[in-house]
């Protein structure tokens, strides 16, 4: 397994690369410099300044010289300055990055505890109004966009009812209980979602399970029917559901970048969207990396956790 | 005690509910099991031995399964009378079940220990150490080399005759008194399937455990039975002791099975017997006898009537669901 783990983290370079190489053209194909969104419209600046701004602002060379130039960086572990603040960018999205890690796990395990019981029972009484319920409530949970959700979430709970405590984050090590219930709002937005997912892939799943043979083999033991299902039947299941956490941690990642805006959480997603508003090219370039990254991690943890939950997955074995 | 009636079934109806309509699988099913003796039961697919197998123990599922009518009598207890509790305490400690394909009927993600030292600690109360050691001595006992690092195995690492064995070792856990086993060799290559066919013989002869044995392979029958029920179409067309039904079957479809094994005694060049026709649509059994159509010696009373089971030769236990015994049945 260790060689395992060596040569999926190997993968990283590659993808990594590629992922350098997109993001830092695609940044420059929005319309608009970081330059010119500094400088704004009204300015007016001599030719001379202009060519100083443009060197500081690292637009005087052409964009491929300008690439090898920030991977020989990189490589050296160096992210550059933000062209607005003129930091170093690395520190700031690393402390910004725990709050989004957070907002992240928070919102899976939310996700995972609302989909995961409700599958179930939903495939115990397949086709009774409950099973019915909680298949057009999932359906609602996928069609409703996070932002929209947050938005009334903040407008409800917050303005009216003041549940959401607004204003300065705190960390769950300085107050864990301040911390969580600032988040618990943000995380449902987030994971609401893909608790529909995980219900729906639950509830397809047991039903799939509780056909096979040995649940027959189960029963014909003498079993309660308690161990029967969350025993013998939902080992069997849950296997599809840990696949699609696995792609899902990403794009809820990527979910925490608009609801931190939305609920105003000092995470590397509002740092990103500024970023992006500025053209802040080498603090989006980074967070992109440092996404990327996560995901490649996320999903060998995937691959590593449905290992360890099915027996006939030998991870040496498995070419890739 | 040697006659000792162990399990008796009696009227057994079993219907599943599907979109094209009401199949009824087993259809006035009726037999009786002593103890110590293996019982046959014999058809081909869909002829409903499995199905009347499975509601012995009320494992049809519902929906769309469901016992319509009959009884179940375990050591003089109607088992459909039964809570789904007190049933549940039967099943695996006093009548165990061993299923077809030992890959698919043994949980892929639980290790192979685990499975067999579940009903032990279930039904004896055994702890978990306890159970565990025992469940490796069951897994020497049927013939796994290595059975203490064996026993750490998932099901997918054996191979399928060890699988197989391994069901078995479950399902003599914990002593039963009663044993089905449905089409235990069918899925097993013809070398293993007699070392399979040898393990449960000796086991159930060694702790005069009753089997019912559960096949569409006349073969099997001749090894292992002391008496056989031919099943076609959900019900019982002919009952008899072993030599009775090779030597002197009464019923032409049991004829016709006979007929079509090659057998080596025979001059060669003939060709092979076979039934003609396909076993009939049981979701709606047309009146009269369901194996009319593809029978031989069909009369005109047999697309009207269906025959009872008639007593042959005054024994109760020699019976055969055919008109051309009328004559007989009526005269004794």
């Amino acid at each position: 397994m260790g060689r395992y783990v060596v040569r999926r983290l190997l993968s990283l370079i590659p993808v990594l690369l590629g992922v350098s190489l997109i993001v830092f053209f695609l940044v420059r194909l929005i319309p608009g410099t970081a330059l010119e969104m500094y400088l704004g419209t009204q300015v007016e600046a001599t030719p001379e300044q202009m060519e100083e701004l443009k060197r500081l602002f690292g637009e005087d060379k052409p964009v491929p010289i300008l690439y090898i130039e920030w991977l020989g960086d990189i490589l050296r572990g160096d992210f550059g300055y933000s062209l607005r603040t003129g930091r170093m960018v690395l520190p700031d999205i690393l402390s910004r990055l725990p709050l989004s890690l957070e907002l992240t796990l928070f919102s899976l395990i939310l996700a995972l505890l609302i989909g995961i019981p409700l599958g179930i029972a939903s495939s115990l009484r397949q086709n009774s109004f409950g099973d019915f319920v909680s298949r057009i409530g999932g359906l609602l949970g996928l069609s409703l966009p996070q932002f929209w959700l947050a938005a009334l979430m903040v407008m409800v709970f917050s303005r009216f009812r003041g549940w959401i405590p607004m204003g300065n984050y705190v960390s769950f090590f300085d107050s864990p209980l301040q911390n969580l219930k600032m988040l618990f709002f943000p995380s449902l937005a987030i994971g609401i979602g893909f608790a529909a997912v995980v219900m729906r892939y639950t509830r397809n799943s047991m039903l799939e399970v509780l056909q096979m043979d040995y649940i027959r083999t189960a029963k014909a033991k003498g079993l309660k029917k308690r161990s029967v299902i969350y025993f013998h039947a939902l080992k069997n299941a849950i296997l599809p559901v840990i696949t699609v956490t696995g792609f899902n941690a990403g794009y809820l990642l990527g979910g925490a970048i608009v609801i931190e805006e939305v609920f105003a959480l000092p995470g590397m997603g509002r740092l990103a969207l500024y970023a992006i508003y500025q053209r802040d090219y080498p603090i989006i370039q980074a967070v992109v990396m440092v996404i990327a990254t996560l995901f490649v991690v996320v999903n060998l943890i995937t691959d590593l956790v449905y290992a360890l939950a099915d027996p006939r997955i030998r991870l040496d074995d498995v070419v890739r | 005690m040697n006659n000792e009636t162990i399990l008796q079934v009696q009227g057994l109806m079993t219907e599943f509910r599907t979109e094209r309509g009401i199949v009824n699988a087993v259809n006035d099913v009726s037999f009786s099991l002593e103890r110590g003796k293996t019982l046959g039961i014999v058809g081909e697919s869909g002829s409903g031995k499995s199905v009347t197998n499975l509601s012995i123990l009320k494992l049809i599922q519902y929906p769309p399964g469901r016992i319509t009518a009959g009884q179940v009598i375990f050591k003089g207890e109607n088992m459909f009378e039964r809570s789904e509790e007190e049933i549940r305490t039967v099943r695996g400690k006093h009548i165990s079940m061993i299923f077809q394909d030992p890959l698919t009927s043994l949980n892929p993600v639980i290790k192979v220990w685990y499975q067999i030292a579940e009903a032990l600690r279930l039904h004896h109360g055994m702890r978990k150490k306890e159970a565990k050691a025992k469940s490796i001595d069951l897994l020497k006992l049927i013939g796994i080399p290595d059975a203490e690092q064996r026993a750490d195995n998932y099901p997918h690492q054996f191979s399928g005759g060890m699988r197989q064995r391994v069901m078995i070792a479950m399902a003599l856990s914990c002593d039963p008194e009663i044993l089905i086993a449905d089409e235990p060799t069918t899925a097993l290559d013809v070398t293993i399937q007699a070392q399979i066919l040898e393990l449960i013989k000796n086991l159930s002869r060694e702790k005069s455990t009753s089997v019912i044995m559960i096949t569409h392979d006349l073969g099997v029958v001749a090894d292992m039975c002391d008496s056989v029920c031919v099943m076609y179409a959900g019900r019982i067309v002919e009952r008899a002791a072993i030599d009775d039904l090779f030597y002197d079957p009464q019923h032409p479809y049991t004829r016709g099975l006979l007929d079509s094994i090659p057998r080596i005694d025979r001059a060669g060049g003939s060709r092979l017997h076979t039934i003609s026709g396909a076993p009939p649509n049981l979701i709606d059994i047309p009146p009269g006898c369901p194996f009319q159509p593809r029978c031989e010696k069909a009369m005109n009373i047999c697309s009207k009537q269906s025959p009872p089971e008639f007593i042959i030769n005054g024994d109760a236990s020699r019976t055969a669901a055919c008109w051309l015994h009328a004559k007989e049945y009526n005269n004794g």
